[in-house]
């Protein structure tokens, strides 16, 4: 289908892209050759180079070809989908040319509330450790992130420095790496200790993105709520029709 | 703005019309109208919509109301050679991706864009009923047929409350 094939070949562009087989400001193949190079036809070559295009991986110059755009168009770190897809947010900061820092402000055991117990619909835990913490891209602080991880699971969190392990490094260490996630996107105003901690002023609107982790066995084990500057990211999505 | 206002669960990867997306949600929709217009491609449509500068597009600005209440404006350009006849369309109370794939073989394949929160323009203050200090949420990406032609820009200025993105 001329749909399918567009689209495996838009990928397999984007992968070389994304390794670097083609290079930031080296112009790529004309679609005459990827059409030859892919045993596509020109018309499916041209489908993918505008969608890689539009998703700010390639830009056109008229009369000259088509070349590898730096990624980051603006100024902002991008998310969702065209970022480094599984990779994190550290990476999607990296990607985007920006250097990444963690800060830890609080990581501690606290009672299961109310709201944690929604959060963990099926869970009996009483404990969980809650990490608080800000992620930076170049000095500029673009993320907080609250994460709860149910005790009994991660008996010795409180332990560990997660100034030197990312946590889902150690979740990795503990078998418990979580492979699949539901999300939740909302948009509302932070205040207090949220606005604080984003540099932001009282009202501010932000992106909220709420996810739960699960093993591959299906296992939940982190929730995590993260507030997102809306002047320093931006969120790209696609949407497929299930017809 | 005293009405409770309603809120939509839509999927962040899979596509649905808003009139569908409305209906699964069990709301009432209304839609005004409030401009249909030919346009000239420039640069900036050009850059989504890869027609030729100069070309003609249709656009079609329209008030969606949600149990009575003005939820979102929505701008919808498509480059006019694909619409062949849309003006003499009874656009009013349709679903019109409905009627641009049944009628004009445009269904949509997939969408492509940007969400983003950014600060109310004035005229859209006043028609949904925000503090001209207020935030919006605006969407605003491509349309694309399964074949991979990209038929459709589009932006949308939700109330941030309207939607809850899923996956």
């Amino acid at each position: 289908m001329q749909d399918a094939t567009y689209l495996q070949l838009k990928e397999q562009i984007k992968a070389k892209l994304i390794a670097g087989t083609y290079e930031e400001g080296n112009r790529i193949p004309s679609e005459r050759e990827l059409a030859k190079t892919y045993a596509v036809s020109r018309m499916t070559a041209k489908y993918a180079i505008n969608a890689l295009v539009e998703e700010g991986f390639l830009y056109r110059i008229h009369g000259s070809g088509t070349y590898v755009s730096g990624r980051s168009l603006t100024n902002k770190v991008d998310v969702g989908e065209g970022a480094p897809l599984g990779k994190g947010l550290t990476a999607a900061i990296r990607y985007s040319g920006k250097k990444s820092k963690d800060q830890i402000l609080s990581g501690r055991l606290v009672k299961s509330s109310p709201e944690i117990q929604r959060n963990f619909p099926k869970s009996r835990e009483r404990l969980f450790f809650e990490l608080w913490r800000i992620r930076y891209a170049d000095d500029e602080p673009i993320s907080l992130q609250r994460a709860y991880l149910p005790f009994s699971l991660f008996p010795d969190a409180e332990r560990t420095d997660f100034t030197v392990v990312s946590l889902y490094d150690y979740m990795q260490m503990k078998g418990l790496l979580p492979v699949t996630f539901t999300t939740k996107l909302t948009f509302i105003k932070v205040d207090g200790i949220e606005a604080r901690n984003l540099d932001v002023e009282d009202g501010t609107r932000v992106f909220l993105f709420e996810y739960s982790g699960f093993t591959a066995s299906g296992k939940m084990v982190e929730f995590t709520r993260s507030y997102f500057r809306s002047d320093q990211i931006r969120f790209n999505f696609l949407t497929r029709s299930r017809d | 703005m005293s009405k409770k206002i309603p809120v939509i669960e839509r999927h962040i990867k899979e596509y649905d019309s808003f009139t569908s997306l409305v209906q699964k949600n069990g709301y009432s929709l209304k839609n005004k109208i409030m401009l249909t217009e030919t346009l000239e491609i420039n640069n900036y449509y050009h850059k989504y919509l890869h027609f030729p500068i100069g070309a003609l597009l249709f656009h079609m600005k329209r008030l969606r109301i949600v149990e009575g209440i003005p939820v979102m404006l929505e701008n919808i350009y498509i480059p006019i050679e694909l619409v062949q006849g849309i003006f003499k369309e009874k656009l009013f109370g349709i679903d019109f991706h409905k009627l641009l794939a049944e009628q004009y073989k445009l269904p949509v394949g997939e969408t492509y864009g940007e969400i983003m929160i950014a600060h109310v323009l004035p005229e859209e203050a006043g028609i949904l009923g925000l503090d001209p200090e207020e935030t919006v949420v605006v969407i605003k990406g491509t349309a694309k047929r399964p074949d991979g032609l990209v038929f459709e820009y589009f932006e949308q200025t939700a109330l941030p409350e309207l939607f809850v993105f899923k996956e």
